[in-house]
C-alpha cells in the first residue's frame, strides 16, 4: 500500500495529520510519501515589495518548508518504525499539486488535512481539500482540523437549536 | 477508536466494505455500519393517493435495509473477531443523517463511498460524499475503486487468467 501525506507548509495541520496517524494502523511494508505544499502567495505582495525581499521571502518560505518536512518525517519513523518514507517538496497550488503527485506516485491513498473553513471564507479562499476529493482517482482521507470534541460539541448545539426552531 | 461505514444499496457499497476488510485496524476499533432510508414514497406523492402500496414499499425497503446491515455486520464480524460492530439504520436525508450519527456517536472516521445510486461518468463524486466531506465533524475517508492498488490488482489477476487459458 502507498500513502500519500500532503502538508500544507503549516504546523497546525502537520499535527492534525500527526495525530490522527498516531491513532490508526497500518499494514506493514506500507510505503509513505510525505510532500509539502508552498502555496504561490507572493505575487500578490510583489508590488510592494522589491526582487531582492522577494526572493529572501521565497528563501524564507523554503528553509520553513524543510524544517517542517524534516520534523514530520522524523517523528512519523519514530510512530511508524517505518523506513519508507520519502519526504518532497514542491511549489504551486495546493490542489493540482497534489493531484500531479498522486499522478506521479500513484498513491492507493492520499491523507490531507482540512482547515474547516465555513461559509464566506469557504467560498473566498476555495477549499483544497474539496478540490482533491473531487478530482482524485484513488481514495482520499481528509482529516478534520481543529479539536475534536468541540466540533461534534457545536454539531450537536446545531442539531438541537434546529430541532428547537422546528418544534416552535 | 470508532468508525463509521456508510453504505447505501448501490454495488459501490460491497467495494467500500472490501477495502475496509483489507486494511490494518487498531485492537480497540469499533465499527458502526450505517444505512440510510431516504424517503421516496413522500417525495413522489404515492404515500398520498395509494397509502397500502406506499407502505409495502417502505417496509420492503426496510427489510432490505436490515439485510444489507446484517450482511455486512457479519463480514466484518468475521474478518475481525475482537473488533465491536453495531448497525444502526436512519431515515432521512443521508448527507444530514450521515453528519448526525457522526455527531451523536462521536466517531472518530467515517468511510464512504465516493458514488453512490447515480452513477454518471461525469460525476467525479457524489453529491453525498461531496457533503459528509464538507460538513462532517470527524475525518472522512472518500473510497474509490479506481485505487492503484486496485487496477494492478485486477491487471495481476487477469494476467493469471490468460496464462491459465493459454495453459
Amino acid at each position: 500500500m502507498k500513502v500519500l501525506l500532503a502538508l500544507d507548509n503549516s504546523q497546525e495541520l502537520a499535527d492534525c495529520i500527526y495525530d490522527f496517524l498516531a491513532s490508526h494502523s497500518f499494514k506493514p511494508g506500507t510505503e509513505f510519501v510525505l510532500v509539502n505544499i508552498i502555496e504561490n502567495c507572493l505575487p500578490a505582495a510583489v508590488g510592494a515589495l522589491t526582487p531582492v525581499m522577494v526572493l529572501e521571502l521565497n528563501q524564507d518560505l523554503c528553509r520553513e518548508s524543510e524544517r517542517l518536512l524534516r520534523g514530520f518525517a522524523l517523528k512519523l519513523r519514530d510512530l511508524l518504525h517505518s523506513p519508507n518514507i520519502r519526504e518532497l517538496s514542491r511549489a504551486g497550488s495546493a490542489g493540482p499539486c497534489i493531484l500531479a503527485l498522486a499522478d506521479e506516485e500513484k498513491p492507493d491513498l492520499i491523507v490531507l488535512g482540512s482547515h474547516m473553513r465555513k461559509g464566506l471564507s469557504r467560498a473566498f479562499l476555495g477549499s483544497v481539500s474539496a478540490y482533491v476529493c473531487a478530482a482524485a482517482k484513488c481514495s482520499v482521507l481528509v482529516v478534520a482540523g481543529g479539536k475534536k470534541d468541540e466540533k461534534h460539541r457545536s454539531l450537536g448545539q446545531s442539531t438541537n437549536m434546529k430541532m428547537e426552531e422546528a418544534k416552535i | 477508536m470508532k468508525v463509521i461505514i456508510a453504505l447505501d444499496d448501490s454495488p459501490y457499497a460491497k467495494h467500500v466494505l472490501d477495502l475496509v476488510c483489507r486494511r490494518h485496524w487498531p485492537l480497540d476499533v469499533e465499527f458502526k455500519i450505517l444505512h440510510v432510508i431516504e424517503p421516496l414514497c413522500a417525495d413522489a406523492g404515492l404515500a398520498l393517493d395509494y397509502p397500502d402500496i406506499a407502505r409495502g414499499i417502505e417496509e420492503q425497503r426496510a427489510r432490505f435495509a436490515e439485510k444489507l446491515c446484517a450482511d455486512a455486520r457479519h463480514r466484518l464480524e468475521k474478518h475481525f473477531p475482537e473488533a465491536r460492530v453495531h448497525f444502526e439504520l436512519r431515515e432521512g436525508r443521508a448527507k444530514n443523517e450521515i453528519v448526525l450519527a457522526a455527531a451523536d456517536w462521536e466517531a472518530n472516521r467515517i468511510i464512504i463511498g465516493a458514488h453512490g445510486k447515480n452513477v454518471c461518468p461525469h460525476n467525479l463524486m457524489g453529491s453525498v460524499s461531496r457533503s459528509v466531506a464538507e460538513r462532517s465533524p470527524c475525518s472522512v475517508e472518500i473510497i474509490r475503486s479506481g485505487s492503484h492498488a486496485q487496477t494492478e490488482k485486477n491487471t495481476a489477476s487477469k494476467k493469471e487468467a490468460e496464462l491459465k487459458a493459454g495453459r
